[in-house]
């Protein structure tokens, strides 16, 4: 991955993106009516802001590295990124297209200096992958929600066919997480 | 708005910015000679496009004004990059009257000048063809030992002028060429590496002063 600045307007954006084979999305839910969405896959990302009735799209070149080292950066992005969306929002409530584009210039200059860390995701931020998982010739789609002891997997009907996971060239332990009953539909 | 790199097997460094559609040199390329690009298909206005080392220098006459700017260089010193540079120079020639009228002013020009010849080199396929008219490209290089200037002719390369006399003479001296007369210029046959292959080279010389050079030799 290279982040280039473009001389003449400043904004920064991906050339040579590296390829996600799987989808990776990352949710920072700010309050119940915004959010910000950022989604890899493949050679392509999206940022996008959810506000209100509104959602606002950002595409670039993918600037994750498909490694365990790409991922574990989102944690140190997020981590750093979560409490500046706030400001960021406050500082422009009128202007959606605006914001979108601040939120995702401030995403591609942290991951450039973001060293990879095995840590819990921020509050209210979720770092899933979509992944499919073979169970009797059938493929399950599950999403592997990363935590700090590995992932965290909802999908029922993949229970207790894995105890770990091998992705992005490294094994990863699964935990199996049943729906809390007290859980708003 | 996806980042725009123009993808192809080689790659180019240049890029075509999504937010503000200009195109820049993000990541220089060193080349190992000069290489020179001149276009002036109008009196009043003339560029030269000059590669060397990792800068690209833009040498532009505008009017009765002046100006040279510095940039990235994009320029590989291969052979497809030798028919990319002839696409660009294509490329800015066929645009040349509407910057004509469009350019008030040297300042403006620079900016459409750069432009083009980015977008030129970036997204017209790499041809082997002759230059456009009045148009030249030409290389630093040497020839039997001899600095010499390469001026691109079709397909060929040649030395003209005082270089010629001096490299004919080499070439005299070590045979080491065909010779061939066409009316009262004699052109000497030899090669070149040039843009890192091998290229034929013609040593152009007036027949007048091929004969002074023969008779001192005999």
């Amino acid at each position: 991955m290279r982040l280039v600045r473009c001389p003449k307007c400043k904004r920064s954006f991906v050339v040579e993106p590296d390829f996600m084979p799987h989808r990776i999305v990352m949710q920072i839910d700010l309050d119940r009516t915004h959010q910000v969405t950022f989604a890899f896959h493949r050679e392509e990302m999206s940022t996008t802001l959810g506000w209100g009735a509104f959602l606002y799209s950002v595409e670039d070149g993918n600037p994750v590295e498909n490694s365990s080292e790409g991922v574990l950066k989102l944690v140190s992005v997020a981590k750093t990124l979560q409490p500046k969306l706030n400001v960021i929002l406050l500082a422009l409530p009128d202007d959606i297209t605006e914001a979108a584009h601040i939120i995702h210039q401030t995403f591609l200059q942290l991951y450039w200096v973001a060293q990879p860390e095995e840590d819990e995701p921020p509050p209210n931020t979720s770092i899933c992958i979509h992944h499919y998982v073979a169970i009797d010739h059938e493929m399950y789609p599950c999403h592997l929600e990363l935590h700090k002891d590995g992932f965290w997997i909802h999908n029922p009907i993949v229970q207790n066919t894995l105890s770990n996971v091998r992705l992005f060239g490294r094994t990863w332990k699964v935990k199996f997480v049943w729906p809390s009953l007290d859980t708003e539909v | 708005m996806a980042g725009t790199a123009i993808r192809q097997k080689e790659t180019l460094n240049v890029v075509r910015c999504p937010c503000c559609g200009k195109y820049f040199v993000y990541r220089a390329v060193r080349v190992p000679t000069k290489v020179i690009l001149a276009i002036a298909k109008t009196s009043d206005a003339a560029v030269v496009y000059e590669f060397q080392g990792n800068a690209m220098f833009l040498n532009i006459r505008w009017a009765k004004s002046f100006m040279k700017t510095l940039h990235k260089n994009p320029l590989r010193y291969d052979k497809t990059s030798l028919f990319r540079l002839i696409a660009a120079a294509h490329f800015v020639y066929e645009h040349w009257d509407k910057l004509i009228v469009l350019c008030t002013n040297i300042d403006q020009a620079k900016d459409v000048l750069l432009q083009l010849f980015l977008k030129g080199w970036a997204e017209r396929r790499p041809v082997r063809r002759t230059l456009p008219a009045q148009s030249r490209l030409s290389v630093k290089s040497r020839v039997m030992g001899t600095p010499v200037l390469l001026i691109y002719a079709h397909n060929a390369f040649e030395v003209i002028g005082a270089e010629a006399v001096e490299v004919a003479r080499k070439l005299l001296i070590h045979s080491q060429c065909r010779i061939r007369q066409k009316d009262d210029v004699v052109y000497l046959h030899t090669h070149a590496e040039v843009f890192g292959s091998l290229w034929p080279v013609r040593v152009v010389l007036a027949k007048s002063i091929w004969d002074v050079m023969l008779e001192w030799a005999l």
